[in-house]
């Protein structure tokens, strides 16, 4: 079953286009990744699939639901992620998880708050205020949020960004490890080895446009380069 | 040098983009301020507008020499002077009376044989505020003057210093407060104008704090990141919303209950005084005013709370948010300062008409109307309050449930763009 059908979709802001009629769509159970510098529009993209921006024209669903109408349903079956997200400084990260675990599961709240908060890895800085958290220490508590109750669909825009390499590898590896819980993935990166990494298929935008689609190794093989760095820089014709 | 210059542009730069230097340096002393001043000089205006056009109704029951001789000096000073023989009705007199001082019988002779006489002199005010209280001034002002001509008279009768004359008649001094229907002596009068004279800063202060706290409710998501989530929770956007106006509601309650408590003790400190001086009336909170009013507080708080959260919306981050609070509430400032300064029935009717839909108002008047129990008056405020929050509601749910809420945006100064990807 497809997870997610994007089609013509378009988003315009007054008199700025700033997705052109993408489309793209892919199944169930995988990591799919939308890349592309800054303000390509893959986080227009990404809030219109979590129902925060309505689309100008065009069509996108998640399972079989629109995201103009099925809102409600939309928002129980995804964990979303935004790109520059943060946490309630003066709540702990224990208690912020409660709040979404009682939020999305509230039959088995307790079960789903104590994966969150394995999901973590904050061990006892758990029970800290947000507000004295590290940058990472909050995305990984914004992720677990996330993913904690297993969404179908978890939309995580840019995951690692801003992140150092060792928690950056930690998100990655929780990312990896959410397909085998059943959870398939949406995410954005403008770090294209990351998502050569990551990703099973992938949607490379610039300027609100999709320049190619397919897996990692279709889109090398027909650019003739090595990465997708190469490859986008020969779509885009910078290089 | 140029490294010096290059810091100084920083600085300048970095402050005048500051919405709070916009705010109080640029639009508060440009537009409140002179607005501030001109009440207050609109209110003296009219102080002295009156006193020219006014007309004082001097009673003459004595019909002596001396009696004569004071009215004739009142005249002489170019007041507008109307003598009658028989006293008034204080409460049906025209409205361009200013004062009624009644000169008794006997008041000549007693005069002559060193008995001081008692003049009673009645102020004729609108109601309570600074300009009707320079205007009770103006009349007693008048006795003044009355009993400086007497002792000019008597010591060119008696060949002496007129300074060695203290007194020549004493004065019996009541105030006819038009609006209230009521009587009292003019220590009545002052206490009650030190309590309504703070009540609307007290109000204003009240107001402003619960506008600021609810807008950063919103703001502080903004700010913190942590609003894209939360609108994404499998919840109805209203009740999100709806989580919003009742945490600020309780923040309305909660101020209102340190308010009122705040409130209580500085009445309180007025009963003492009224206690040690003897004062004739006091403000009594009936069952039925307690109820009103509580009702015109919390309205005008979840106003308030409302109108803070509408800003916030609008609003980039807390600081935003609090400066546009700051600047969406200084109109407030400026009732505060008619209620203070002028009497509203006073102004022209579509100047009470823009003053009465505004709906703190009601909140910042009301403890006048307390004192006369004068309850329609709140009937009405709660309808305007209870409309002017449902309003508010309204358009703030309007927004929220929109995508609006993530794209609508005011920053002060530059940077207006939104962020769009």
């Amino acid at each position: 079953m497809n997870a997610v059908v994007v089609k013509d979709l378009v988003k315009k802001y007054g008199r700025l286009v700033a997705v052109k009629g993408i489309s793209f769509s892919f199944s169930e159970g995988m990591i799919y990744g939308l890349i592309g510098p800054n303000g390509a529009g893959k986080s227009t993209t990404l809030r219109i699939l979590a129902t925060l921006l309505e689309p100008t024209s065009g069509e996108a669903k998640i399972f079989g639901l629109n995201v103009k109408k099925d809102k409600d349903k939309i928002r129980k079956i995804i964990g979303y992620l935004p790109e520059e997200a943060g946490g309630y400084k003066y709540l702990t990260g224990y208690e912020y998880l409660e709040m979404n675990a009682k939020i999305y599961s509230p039959d088995n709240y307790g079960e789903v708050l104590e994966y969150g908060a394995l999901l973590t890895g904050l061990g006892d800085r758990l029970y800290d205020r947000i507000g004295s958290y590290s940058k990472g220490m909050i995305r990984r508590l914004l992720l677990a949020r996330a993913l904690m109750n297993k969404p179908r669909l978890a939309i995580l825009d840019e995951p690692t960004a801003g992140l150092d390499v060792i928690h950056a590898t930690q998100i990655r590896r929780m990312i990896k490890n959410m397909v085998n819980e059943g959870v398939t993935i949406l995410l954005s990166s403008h770090n294209m080895l990351e998502v050569q990494f990551l990703c099973d298929e992938l949607s490379l935008i610039n300027n609100g446009e999709i320049v190619a689609q397919g897996t990692p190794e279709d889109i090398l093989k027909d650019t003739g380069t090595d990465n997708l760095e190469d490859a986008f820089m020969r779509l885009v014709g910078n290089e | 040098m140029s490294n010096l210059l290059v810091l100084i542009k920083k600085e300048l730069k970095e402050t005048v983009r500051n919405p709070r230097f916009i705010i109080f340096t640029i639009i508060l002393p440009l537009i409140l301020y002179p607005l501030m001043g001109l009440i207050i000089s609109q209110a003296f205006t009219s102080v002295s507008e009156k006193t020219k056009t006014g007309t004082i109704l001097v009673v003459d029951m004595d019909n002596s020499n001396i009696s004569e001789y004071l009215i004739d000096s009142l005249n002489r000073s170019g007041l507008h002077v109307i003598l009658r023989h028989s006293e008034p009705n204080i409460s049906s007199l025209d409205s361009n009376v200013l004062g009624v001082i009644i000169i008794p019988k006997n008041f000549g002779e007693d005069f002559l044989n060193g008995a001081r006489p008692t003049v009673t002199v009645y102020s004729v005010i609108n109601g309570v505020s600074i300009s009707e209280q320079g205007l009770m001034s103006y009349i007693f002002g008048i006795v003044g003057f009355m009993k400086e001509s007497l002792k000019y008279l008597l010591a060119q009768m008696n060949g002496i210093d007129p300074n060695l004359i203290s007194n020549p008649f004493t004065e019996n001094r009541k105030i006819y407060v038009r609006n209230w229907g009521k009587l009292m002596t003019d220590q009545d009068l002052n206490a009650i104008f030190m309590q309504v004279m703070f009540w609307p800063w007290i109000m204003f202060s009240m107001v402003i704090s619960v506008v600021q706290l609810s807008a950063t409710f919103l703001g502080e998501e903004k700010e913190q990141k942590t609003l894209e989530i939360l609108l994404t929770f499998p919840v109805r956007r209203t009740t999100i919303l709806f989580s919003k106006v009742v945490g600020s509601g309780i923040l309305a309650v909660l101020a209102a209950i340190f308010y009122t408590v705040g409130f209580l003790i500085y009445m309180n400190s007025f009963s003492t005084m009224i206690g040690q001086i003897g004062l004739t009336i006091q403000l009594s909170f009936d069952p039925v005013s307690i109820i009103l009013t509580g009702l015109i507080f919390f309205l005008a708080l979840l106003f308030s709370a409302a109108l803070g959260l509408t800003v916030s919306v609008i609003a980039q981050d807390t600081k935003s948010a609090e400066s546009l609070a700051t600047a969406v509430i200084m109109p407030t400032m400026l009732v505060a300062f008619i209620v203070m300064f002028m009497d509203i029935s006073s102004l022209p009717t579509y100047l009470q008409l823009i003053l009465y839909a505004f709906p703190y108002t009601y909140l910042m008047q009301g403890l006048k109307y307390v004192y006369i129990g004068r309850y329609q008056f709140f009937i009405i405020g709660i309808i305007d309050n209870l409309v002017a929050a449902i309003l508010m509601l309204s358009l703030i749910s309007r927004i929220f449930t929109s995508e609006r809420i993530l794209t609508m945006k005011i920053r002060f100064g530059r940077g207006r763009r939104s962020r769009l990807t």
